[in-house]
């Protein structure tokens, strides 16, 4: 099982859990679980976190593989300057 | 996966190739284009902080001879709130919109109220003189603690707190909280044997880049309109152009110039769509260009910030718990990087407990933009000189208190996942043994320590690869070029490809001729554009190969690419004789057509930035002012494509932090009128202030880029704030907490420390 | 306003302009006379970008009236390469990756090359406040310095 680790801005709404696992393999997966337990989570993921999945930060992560045992993070969407 | 490999050209440091035109004042920037018909447009003002504007008559500037077209606020369609999908602090269109141009008020002085477009900028100027706007003027909000104030004049009363359990009763100047925790902070103070705590201030401060932002901007009666102009995106130009206008993206093309430094400030857009109304109500060409002191009133400054923070630890230096309050100016519209800022505070560091609380606030003050590791280099000032008071309390030296708690690869980072290969020990180690670090301090002297961190992005590239007749080589691209970038493309692209560096030229496209490409910024060209030139080569040579066996009659899995040939496997037809990229050119047209490569990519992967800075100075205690005798800059490169240009990305990011630290700050009068709106008085650091920059170039290869490539541009200005800082305190014996530290204020603190 | 015609030389070339009285030599560069190698960073004299000589004296061209150019020699970056040789000091630039993003390589190039014209073996700290009136942001000098000394050294045939 992956585990799924939100930042504080997001546990408002995930009724306050900070962490969770989740049997998927990738993020699109990941997505339509976290909808279904959340409802309206999905619009304040796409296009607005981004994720580290296993250490890797990705903007607008969709088709990235989850293994069994990887580490997924939301935060914030960094671009720098 | 990058491979340990001996490169045959990467790593060397040939002359860049768009260089020859920049020393001989051949290549074109901003205010360099010129079109036949062109009229020169200028901005009207609010000579305001904070104003409501109850009318604008224009008619008398329009019917001025020599006027071709005057806009405003009014002549802008309504613009919907949408966030823009960018980084941290982007902000929402109607804002930008807004902040383009004003529309009900005017929410700093300098905010854009009108435009015209005259035959000369005499005439423009007479025409913006003939432009009657009446303003109420309000109680103007200048920084964070008359901001917050319970009884604060409100700067957008449709603003309520985004980032709370519940959305409060009462609009407020503060546009978001944040907030990030680990483990239980108050049992982790408790367990301290020393706590320390101490609050910082930074003052707002410009990117201050000497080319101030330009365009020249066409729209033609189909509304197809054409911009060049100076830009760290001309993608986001385009997008964010196409959303203030209400256009289709297809109908605009932006060219980009060269530019002369951005550094954050010119990822986003001020004139250009003001550029291209006005060539719509003209019909004509349109030049627009902001003066020196337009770019420092209105356009896009550093977050003004305070940071209070406090440190526990053991007394063998182990760090129990941390804590900060981090107050963020956004400026006129939310949106400032304190996000990256709370990120980034601790990020060197375990800490197994820690809270942090980050507000963006609204000031009337120009809406902040991105400035080289936004938000990093004021919260890591705060946190790096309250780790210097704790190693003195502790007796321990900075460099092995700040070892004793390093991240390394697998530790989990501040704000979350766990960090792949990164380099910070090594940059801790490599600055313990430079020789700069126990050279001997004359009287006066001193030296501080400090550490630095960047995430680094990745995000979306797109490369072509052309194959010419002749075997040369041309590299498209999409990343105006700020810091010799075209030279490291050349390179991979000439390693990959097995050609001398002379023969590969790069260019950079417009949105018309180059694929989709994010900010040249946050430190990703070489990593995802670099990425992307490399797979584009690997394209290439698979076409090559296959080109190659069409030609032998044999299969494509009987050939192989060796040192920019294609040959025969062992045991394959011995005599056929290897093919070169020229040979293969030249038979393109009977094999398939002309040789093409591509690549697109969203890059992941980017490997996080770790620096360690060492200061030395002199302080003379007469006048406070600090000389900076000898800096050295250490920082993780990943792997250095071109080492000249790291180095000089290390450079350049040090003597814009000291800058930062020492002497730059914008001084506001009771109106809320900048005060130093130039050079004279802004004082940036010029040659004769600093000292040769030493640098070392740390090499733990990134995994995720094929050469082992981490993002370098950022992490350079986040550890010099606090080096300075902490060689001060060294030198003085006097710890001053707010920047910057110029002569008047080091003065004031020895002569309170002495009394 | 009726314009001034005026008669000048640049880099070498007799060349004629009118200009508006208040219009500064680097306006009239720029936008008479199309030579855009000079630089505007600020139009007060405090960023060196717009560096020109006049009879062979350094000084910012935005603090200069078009008018003054009247019978004077102008000399500007456009005229320190050879025909097709770059000059010494431009070479040295390149070598010593001395430019990022090139906007004050122009007023570099002229100030340069009045130092090493009056100076030819300055000291690090001659170098430093004689440049002192040029602003870089993007390389923090230190390589503008190496290939300053580098030139000079070539250029002396040392």
């Amino acid at each position: 099982m992956a585990r799924v680790f939100f930042p504080e801005h997001l546990t408002q709404h995930t009724n306050g859990i900070r962490e969770l696992d989740a049997d998927v393999s990738s993020f699109r997966e990941l997505l339509q679980v976290l909808e279904r337990r959340f409802p309206g989570i999905e619009s304040r993921i796409v296009g607005k976190v981004a994720v580290a999945i296993d250490g890797d930060i990705i903007h607008d992560p969709f088709l990235d593989p989850i293994a069994s045992d990887s580490e997924v993070y939301f935060l914030h969407r960094i671009e720098g300057g | 996966m990058s491979e340990a490999r001996d490169f045959r050209v990467v790593g060397t440091r040939p002359i860049r190739p768009d260089g020859v035109d920049k020393v001989t004042g051949r290549a074109n920037f901003g205010a360099d284009f010129s079109l036949p018909g062109m009229l020169y447009a200028q901005v009207l003002r609010s000579p305001h902080a904070h104003a409501r504007i109850v009318s604008i008559d224009t008619k008398k500037a329009a019917k001025m001879p020599g006027v071709f077209a005057v806009v405003t606020g009014a002549d802008f369609p309504r613009v919907g709130s949408e966030e823009i999908t960018g980084g941290e602090g982007a902000g929402d269109y109607r804002d930008l919109a807004t902040n383009i141009m004003a529309r009900d008020k005017a929410l700093y002085h300098g905010h854009a109220v009108a435009a015209v477009a005259a035959v000369s900028p005499a005439v423009a100027a007479d025409a913006l003189a003939a432009i009657k706007v009446k303003y109420k003027v309000l109680t103007p909000v200048m920084d964070l603690d008359a901001a917050m104030a319970d009884d604060a004049t409100l700067i957008d009363e449709t603003l309520f707190t985004a980032g709370l359990p519940e959305k409060p009763a009462k609009p407020s100047n503060v546009a978001a909280v944040m907030e990030m925790k680990r483990g239980d902070v108050e049992k982790g103070f408790a367990q301290a044997d020393v706590v320390v705590e101490g609050t910082y201030r930074t003052p707002t401060v410009h990117q201050g880049y000497i080319e101030p932002h330009a365009c020249v901007a066409t729209i033609n009666q189909g509304g197809q309109a054409t911009v060049w102009c100076c830009t760290q995106g001309h993608f986001d130009v385009r997008s964010a152009s196409a959303k203030v206008l209400g256009m289709n993206v297809s109908d605009i093309r932006v060219i980009p110039s060269e530019i002369g430094g951005g550094f954050g400030g010119k990822t986003t857009i001020y004139g250009e769509p003001v550029a291209i109304l006005l060539s719509k109500k003209s019909g004509r060409p349109i030049k627009l260009v902001m003066t020196r002191d337009e770019v420092f009133r209105a356009s896009g400054p550093a977050s003004a910030t305070k940071c209070v923070v406090k440190i526990g630890a053991k007394r063998d230096g182990t760090i129990t718990a941390m804590s900060a309050w981090l107050g963020y100016e956004a400026g006129a519209f939310k949106g400032s990087s304190m996000a990256p800022g709370a990120m980034c505070i601790f990020a060197p560091y375990n800490v197994p407990n820690f809270l942090i609380r980050g507000h963006d606030v609204l000031v009337n003050k120009p809406k902040v933009a991105a400035y080289r590791a936004p938000g990093a280099p004021q919260s890591m000032y705060a946190c790096e000189s309250l780790l210097d008071e704790l190693a003195r309390k502790l007796d321990i030296d900075p460099i092995d208190l700040r070892m004793k708690n390093a991240v390394e690869e697998g530790c989990q980072a501040a704000y979350g996942p766990k960090f792949n290969a990164i380099g910070f020990k090594q940059c801790l180690e490599a600055a313990k043994r430079h020789p700069n670090y126990t050279k001997a301090l004359g009287p006066g002297e001193g030296r501080g320590v400090a550490a630095g961190f960047w995430f680094n992005a990745g995000m979306q590239s797109s490369a072509e690869i052309h194959i010419n007749e002749d075997g040369t080589v041309t590299v498209i691209e999409g990343n105006p070029d700020i810091g010799g970038s075209r030279a490291s493309m050349a390179l991979m692209a000439a390693e990959e490809l097995g050609v001398p560096y002379e023969r590969v030229r790069v260019q950079v496209a417009d949105t018309e001729s180059a694929g989709y490409t994010n900010v040249t910024g946050g430190s990703r060209v070489t990593f995802a554009t670099g990425m992307a030139v490399i797979h584009a080569a690997r394209d290439i040579i698979a076409q090559c190969k296959q080109r190659a066996a069409a030609t032998w009659g044999v299969d494509a899995e009987m050939v192989d690419w060796q040192d920019g040939k294609v040959i025969p496997k062992p045991g394959v037809n011995a005599e056929l004789k290897p093919l070169t990229l020229a040979d293969i050119a030249k038979g393109s047209p009977r094999t398939g057509g002309p040789l093409l490569g591509r690549a697109s990519l969203n890059a992941r992967g980017a490997g996080a930035g770790f620096s360690v800075n060492m200061a030395h100075v002199k302080v003379d205690t007469e006048t406070g002012k600090v000389d900076v005798l000898g800096f050295t800059a250490i920082q993780d490169a990943g792997k250095a494509i071109h080492p000249s240009y790291v180095e000089g990305q290390m450079q350049g990011g040090a003597v814009q932090g000291l800058g930062w630290a020492l002497n730059e700050e914008y001084v506001y009068n009771a109106d809320g009128v900048m005060q130093n709106a130039g050079f004279l008085d802004y004082r940036m650091p010029v040659a004769s202030d600093m000292p040769m920059i030493d640098t070392q170039i740390i090499e733990v290869a990134n995994p995720t880029h094929p050469y082992g490539v981490r993002g370098v541009g950022e992490v350079p200005i986040v550890a010099p704030l606090a080096a300075a800082a902490n060689a001060v305190r060294d030198a003085t014996g006097v710890r001053i907490h707010d920047l910057p530290l110029s002569p008047p204020r080091v003065l004031e603190a020895l002569d309170a420390a002495r009394s | 306003m009726s314009r001034i015609h005026v008669d000048t030389t640049i880099n070498g070339v007799a060349t004629e302009f009118l200009c508006e009285p208040q219009q500064s030599l680097l306006e009239v560069l720029r936008e008479e006379l199309k030579l855009t190698g000079t630089k505007e960073g600020c139009a007060t004299g405090d960023c060196g970008a717009c560096s020109v000589t006049v009879d062979g004296r350094l000084v910012c061209s935005c603090l200069v009236l078009g008018a003054e150019a009247q019978g004077r020699k102008i000399g500007t970056v456009e005229g320190i390469a050879d025909g097709d040789k770059l000059h010494p000091i431009q070479q040295k630039f390149l070598e010593h990756a001395a430019l990022q993003c090139g906007i004050c390589t122009p007023g570099l190039m002229v100030a340069t090359k009045a130092l090493l014209d009056a100076n030819p073996d300055p000291t690090e700290e001659e170098i430093r406040y004689y440049l002192a009136g040029n602003l870089c942001r993007c390389t923090g000098y230190d390589k503008i310095i190496r290939a300053v000394q580098d030139a000079a050294q070539t250029m002396r045939g040392a």
